[in-house]
């Protein structure tokens, strides 16, 4: 057995050589290369500078390979705190949005332009208009949709282009045992079309009452046949809100987490009070100015605000019932748990520390960051503490960001039965709203919801949750300028460790700790629950920031990097982190593309041949992406696709962890091993995660050659190829299983199909009076049998059973 | 060593045109007696590449069939040019009858069409109606066309053909506006026997 020949560099010796200058653990960023009335007069400029951008980028067109037809709109633009214009385009052709094409643009102070273009799609050469009408591709999307109650404000409809390699989907969700299961409302499996591309329509439709709950899904509907090419999930709040006109007062507050604190609110004219902090966020909250739109809603718009849902008085039809906090006195709170009554002193006390935590991470993001909140346009925030679950009425046992609203939960006290933590301690309220920067910039939780992106966003969240807890806890300290730096203390490198009372959600020093999140990366990660597909990344951030040991089987060593690094402190950290995300990565990103940008962001920041850009690679190095400087190129273990013929997702890669097999069939397993002679794999049954938070069944039998006997227990197996040579270097893949012996009789062959034509649309066509015989569907707990199973049936039938060659040539 | 390559070739060639004592070269079929269902030889056949056509009783109607059949080792069962070991002969209606009648007809609609290998050289195929509202089609027309070439290895003798199974979905199989247990009494898949005729390798 060769093993690849290790030479660890770490990045003290590499400063050390380039004579460069470092000052221990800790990096000191570089002065930020613009006055601050030169970077005012930039972002005064900055809309001629962004059509400046897209003039340059449409002037490439033919090297682009857009055609005359192609070119640029603009997503979002803002000017980073070096004085660089940041745009990020979406490509049009015909002046439609082309589905996932962007480009992004950097204009340097010196006026210099540097491009990323690699998602632009080129060779698009449709004509004419869809033979779907939009009125059509709505009464599709509404069908899928199937909304019980009305839909919270009217379905959003736009033409654009879409690229068929993206088409399909197959839809996981995670119960409350994070086991996994197929999402079949959400999932596509339709043919990809001929066409490369196809007129589509993009349909929005959105809910928010008691049946139907808080949902928002984006469907694309294809132009030509009205098929549905892909769905993705938006949920985003959608509710009525009252609003009062007042004046900014101070307040004082008592929190939980944030003990005794000083608040920004408002006071009316009738001097009630107000939580509402009306120095943060300029630009409307996009829903308040649509229903001033559409409703009519007469309230203020902006302004970071602090609201409520009542579970007592839930509206059975609207579903919350939802409202600001007011009060006679201009002291908030109590400082103790939450006992269930959202608008007493005890239920204020979150808003408390919401508005505490959510003030500094605003203020974080401008100080740091130069950026003025999530979006960097100064878009305001309302935070809505004690959300009630939409079905049970009950506390809601979570927290999440969707379009500017920030809805923090309540956790279940483990020391008090019958009384609640609020998630609304700082790492937490920084995360959910760091979801708002993902948002805007690198949309890694965006529609296009590739395997990796959303673990790269929850563990960027992660990041800067931290970010947030240092600047709210540690001491303050700025550079030789006066410009204030991140404490190096007051976080902990966990999430939620006060709120769950010692028992964070996540650890960022070993995320495996959590018993569910992974330590590393190895092909296949982006089957697991994104939560815990984080870990890496997380891992990543903590060794670059803090260094690694070098003592095997300390939490902050890794097997990958045995000869330890160096960090580079939290601020640069963070700071890298920040950049990344929000210039460099793009919505279908990967864990090595957050490689690439994090090195280019390191670069930008502090050099080329930087302490900092190497400590990026050995933090990537440590989780198994990358290797570190002087490192031989890494044995690699990949799964080529199993579907190697028509169906679904062959188009789209990182759908190969995804396939569909019968069960009780056999299919032979492929596994790549690069980067080393000895080829031999060994198989596993079960995915690196399948015994923690994530599971994958470890069904059936697999043999040395890779023969899988598939068992007969449906749902969600997984398997794992290691390298013989290399146990370090692994691939783990997971199959859906369908049930494909349609005919009851015991064995799986193509007769099958006769049993799936015996339930083919019986349910739907006979209004739901004719039962459809479960064993005719491929799923299970599915109750009707459609075109789906039949291209599910193929899929599976493909792994089983191989075609014979074409005619031979005599 | 380009000498003694030459000369096998050709004493490869004259065994082959031969017939006997050395490997096989043309594939023969007889078809069966039977009027019932049967496969029979359709004339895209040539000499070494077998087609055969299933064809079933007159006066008979079906909504698909499917079966597995074995060959032995001596033979190789083929691919059409679409890709799959079956192909269909247009007879039956395999779309949806009644698409949305506000869209497009969608030509990536899947059908029940398909067909693969089995271990011990059987071969799997199946062509069905998946729309119960379409009306079932006389059998005794082709359905559907499989093909069979001679293995490289083939010994001139008889090429043993087995059934392992086949089922049709009858023409009743209860419609929309029947009760629901009466259309779950009839959804079912009827065995069948399939005649074979007989193969030859010489």
């Amino acid at each position: 057995m060769k093993r690849f020949l290790y030479r660890p560099v770490t990045a003290a010796t590499l400063v050390a050589a380039l004579g460069l200058l470092t000052l221990g653990a800790v990096s000191v960023p570089q002065r930020a290369a613009v006055r601050p009335d030169q970077l005012a007069s930039i972002r005064a400029a900055q809309p001629a500078l962004v059509a400046r951008a897209v003039q340059h980028l449409e002037s490439r067109r033919s090297e682009l390979g857009i055609g005359e037809q192609g070119g640029f709109q603009v997503r979002n633009a803002f000017t980073n705190s070096r004085g660089q214009v940041v745009a990020r385009m979406s490509q049009t052709h015909a002046g439609v949005r082309v589905w996932g094409g962007e480009a992004i643009v950097h204009v340097l102070p010196g006026g210099e332009l540097r491009t990323q273009t690699g998602d632009v799609r080129p060779g698009i050469v449709l004509t004419g208009e869809p033979a779907v009408t939009a009125d059509q591709a709505l009464a599709v999307a509404r069908a899928r949709f199937a909304a019980k109650g009305p839909l919270a404000r009217p379905a959003k409809v736009e033409k654009v282009v879409f690229p068929t390699a993206l088409t399909g989907g197959l839809a996981l969700r995670w119960d409350a045992e994070h086991r996994p299961t197929i999402d079949r409302a959400m999932s596509v499996l339709h043919a990809t079309p001929r066409a490369a591309q196809v007129w589509a329509w993009e349909v929005t439709l959105g809910t928010m009452n008691r049946p139907d709950g808080l949902r928002e899904v984006r469907y694309v509907v294809d132009g030509s046949t009205g098929a549905i090419l892909h769905i993705s999930n938006g949920v985003k709040a959608l509710t009525d809100y009252p609003m009062p006109t007042a004046s900014p007062a101070p307040g004082t507050g008592t929190g939980l987490y944030a003990g005794s604190v000083d608040l920004a609110t408002s006071v009316d004219e009738g001097g009630m009070n107000w939580l509402w902090d009306q120095t943060r966020g300029t630009a409307p909250l996009p829903y308040f100015r649509d229903i001033g739109t559409y409703y009519g809603y007469p309230g203020a718009t902006t302004g970071l605000m602090v609201l409520y849902q009542d579970g007592f008085n839930y509206d059975p039809l609207y579903g919350d019932n939802t409202n600001f906090f007011s009060s006679a006195a201009s002291s908030w709170g109590d400082g103790a748990p939450y006992l269930g009554v959202p608008n007493d002193a005890n239920g204020q006390t979150a808003a408390v520390d919401a508005q505490s935590a959510a003030t500094k991470t605003w203020d974080m993001f401008q100080l740091m960051f130069g950026r003025n909140g999530p979006d960097g346009q100064g878009t305001s925030v309302a935070v809505i503490v004690h959300p009630v679950d939409g079905m049970t009425g009950l506390p809601y046992d979570g927290s999440f960001f969707n379009n500017n609203f920030l809805f923090l939960g309540d956790r279940p006290d483990p020391a008090n039965p019958g009384q609640w933590m609020p998630y609304a301690e700082p790492d937490v309220v920084g995360h959910e709203m760091s979801h708002g920067v993902v948002r805007s910039t690198a949309q890694l939780d965006g529609p296009s919801y590739a395997p990796e992106s959303p673990a790269l966003a929850e563990a960027f969240c992660d990041a800067m949750g931290e970010a947030v807890e240092a600047f709210v806890y540690g001491t303050p300290r700025a550079d030789q300028w006066g410009t204030p730096l991140l404490p190096v203390d007051g976080n902990d490198w966990s999430i939620g460790a006060r709120m769950t009372r010692g028992a964070p959600f996540r650890f960022l020093q070993k995320p495996s700790r959590d018993g569910a999140s992974l330590d590393s990366w190895f092909e296949g990660i982006g089957m697991a629950d994104p939560q815990f597909a984080s870990g890496p990344l997380n891992r990543a951030f903590y060794f670059l920031a803090q260094g690694t040991s070098t003592r095997p089987g300390d939490a902050a060593s890794s097997p990958y990097l045995p000869g330890g690094m160096t960090g580079v402190g939290i601020h640069a950290a963070a700071h890298i982190w920040f950049t990344m995300v929000t210039e460099y990565l793009g919505n279908v990103s990967g864990y090595t593309d957050a490689r690439a940008a994090a090195l280019a962001a390191a670069r930008e920041l502090y050099g080329a041949g930087s302490n900092e850009e190497f400590a990026v690679m050995n933090a990537f190095a440590a989780i198994n992406v990358g290797e570190a400087p002087g490192q031989a190129p890494r044995t690699h273990v990949s799964l080529p696709l199993l579907i190697d013929r028509g169906f679904f997702y062959t188009d789209r890669p990182w759908y190969r962890y995804w396939p569909i097999v019968g069960r009780g069939t056999t299919v032979r397993l492929n596994a790549d091993v690069s980067n080393n002679e000895d080829k031999r794999i060994d198989w596993k049954l079960g995915t690196p995660f399948a015994s923690t938070g994530t599971k994958f069944e470890a069904g059936g039998t697999i043999g040395e050659d890779g023969r899988w006997q598939v068992p007969l227990r449906m749902g969600w197996h997984g398997m794992t190829a290691v390298s013989a040579a290399d146990p370090l270097q692994y691939a783990t893949t997971g199959v859906f299983l369908i049930n494909m012996d349609n005919d009851d009789d015991g064995e799986t062959d193509a007769v099958d199909m006769g049993g799936i034509a015996l339930g083919w649309m019986l349910g739907p066509l006979s209004g739901g009076v004719i039962p459809n015989p479960s064993a005719n569907s491929v799923f299970y707990n599915i109750y009707w049998v459609d075109d789906e199973d039949v291209g599910a049936f193929h899929q599976g039938f493909s792994h089983a059973f191989p075609v014979p060659a074409p005619a031979a040539a005599h | 060593m380009r000498t003694l390559a030459l000369t096998l070739v050709a004493a490869v060639a004259v065994a082959g045109c031969s017939g006997s004592g050395g490997t096989a070269s043309t594939l023969s079929y007889t078809n069966p007696t039977s009027t019932g269902w049967r496969l029979v030889k359709d004339p895209a056949s040539t000499s070494t590449r077998l087609v055969l056509a299933l064809v079933g009783p007159s006066g008979t109607n079906t909504r698909g069939v499917g079966f597995n059949l074995q060959a032995g080792p001596a033979a190789r069962w083929s691919a059409f040019s679409s890709g799959l070991p079956i192909q269909d002969t247009g007879v039956l209606e395999l779309r949806d009858s009644m698409p949305n009648p506000n869209l497009p007809p969608d030509p990536d609609e899947y059908v029940l069409l398909n067909g693969g290998l089995m271990d011990g050289n059987v071969l799997t195929v199946g062509i069905f109606q998946k729309d119960r509202r379409v009306t079932a089609k006389d059998a005794s027309q082709p359905l559907l066309r499989i093909a069979i070439e001679l293995d490289a290895k083939a010994q001139p003798g008889p090429i043993p053909l087995t059934l392992k199974k086949a089922k049709v979905l009858p023409e009743d199989i209860g419609a929309y506006t029947d009760d629901p247990l009466t259309v779950l009494s009839k959804s079912h898949l009827e065995t069948i026997d399939i005649a074979l005729g007989t193969l030859q390798a010489s």
